[in-house]
């Protein structure tokens, strides 16, 4: 092991960092954070900041908590047991957090997959025909359901996080408006900050997300890309 | 005396953006990583209400966001077959239109900053890139104030030196 704070700079090592410092300097004044990133996070920081029986759960629905109990308990006997899965706020959030592992590996195939799956669904390797490159996996719980997201980027450095929400699909009707294609229903909607792609295949509710500046439309190819 | 504890204010954490994400790209080396970093950061803090002491919002959150950091790489570490993002794919650089040569240099430095050895590099993000002094980095890092010193100032050599002679190799130690 060396012991960096030993021995005393040279005059040349002084006048290194010296010039060291300044680069850091110029480097640090010319960059900033882009503007995605401060959006995806104001929309992180107004989704925690909910009311105060959410963010306080434990002591304001304390009080609740036998009530709300029985009639969960009421509604499962009588529903047949079918949980409603988290609202479909959070699934688009997870979709836009960061991945938690490396992008699945390419198994191949025609339309070419990548290794990972929820139920039947295989998630797709868009590189080759779409320019969309599998960058990274997170796989989320959600209200007792796991959401599992593949990231994607473009050449142009864009990103994209398709997200498949296991178990049945969600009871939550998408926002955004209808767009047919292919005998599908996709519910698009958009904001500044992004665009979101909803539909429902075999079973599941799938979504993609990405920033406003991938075009609609591409969002609808891709989800209509699927073998289905 | 132990200092009191106080609440993490959520509405306050945006205007630390810019400077957990300089220290993140100087972590990483890469933009979109950096990206990646800053939002996972910001996701664990807000995720429920931080109670902290002794250190500002920015020592909090650059200390989350540099566990977050090597909790990835050991992940990453871990995985047989790490999938490294092409250059092509780093997200587009918004300063790069108006000032591409302050750009590009910019991202020569950090890149030189995050193949800095482990110690060096930490000190240096800490002080010059996220703006700690140096007392709030020796806590954070959990080094005595001088040894943070001379590391930010080897650090500073050492990053002049492979800016200026790019086939240099960054030593450890003395470099």
């Amino acid at each position: 092991m060396h012991d960096e704070g030993d021995t005393p700079l040279t005059e040349e090592e002084l006048a290194l960092a010296r010039r060291g410092e300044a680069l850091i300097a110029d480097a640090v004044a010319d960059s900033a954070a882009p503007q995605s990133l401060r959006e995806s996070i104001e929309r992180e920081r107004a989704r925690t900041r909910a009311p105060l029986w959410r963010r306080h759960g434990w002591i304001l629905a304390a009080a609740g908590t036998a009530a709300a109990a029985v009639a969960a308990f009421a509604l499962v006997l009588v529903s047949g047991g079918n949980d409603a899965g988290p609202p479909l706020d959070e699934v688009y959030a997870a979709a836009e957090r960061a991945p938690t592992e490396g992008a699945p590996a390419v198994a191949g195939g025609d339309p070419p997959v990548l290794e990972a799956r929820v139920g039947a669904i295989e998630f797709p390797d868009w590189q080759e025909k779409f320019g969309w490159k599998a960058v990274g996996r997170r796989d989320t719980e959600l209200a007792g359901r796991r959401v599992t997201t593949v990231y994607y980027r473009n050449p142009d450095g864009a990103r994209l996080g398709y997200a498949v929400v296991g178990g049945d699909a969600l009871d939550e009707g998408p926002p955004g408006r209808h767009v047919e294609l292919n005998g599908m229903t996709y519910k698009v909607s958009r904001s500044d900050a992004r665009t979101i792609v909803t539909w429902e295949q075999q079973g599941h509710t799938c979504a993609i997300v990405a920033s406003s500046q991938v075009p609609m439309s591409s969002l609808v190819d891709l989800a209509a890309s699927r073998d289905v | 005396m132990t200092a009191p504890e106080r609440t993490l204010d959520p509405q306050r954490l945006g205007d630390h953006i810019d400077r957990l994400y300089r220290a993140a790209w100087a972590l990483s080396g890469s933009r979109a990583d950096a990206e990646d970093l800053v939002q996972e950061t910001f996701a664990l803090v807000l995720a429920k209400p931080r109670r902290i002491r002794n250190q500002d919002d920015v020592g909090y959150l650059l200390r989350v966001l540099r566990n977050t950091f090597i909790s990835s790489r050991r992940a990453a570490a871990a995985r047989v077959a790490p999938v490294a993002l092409d250059d092509k794919l780093e997200p587009p650089d918004p300063s790069a239109a108006s000032r591409p040569e302050k750009a590009a240099e910019a991202r020569e430095v950090f890149a030189v900053i995050a193949r800095l050895p482990e110690i060096f590099r930490d000190a240096l993000v800490a002080v010059d890139v996220a703006g700690l002094s140096y007392a709030e980095a020796a806590e954070l890092l959990d080094a005595k104030e001088a040894t943070i010193t001379s590391r930010v100032f080897r650090a500073r050599a050492q990053v002049a030196r492979r800016m200026e002679s790019p086939s240099a190799s960054v030593k450890e130690g003395r470099g």
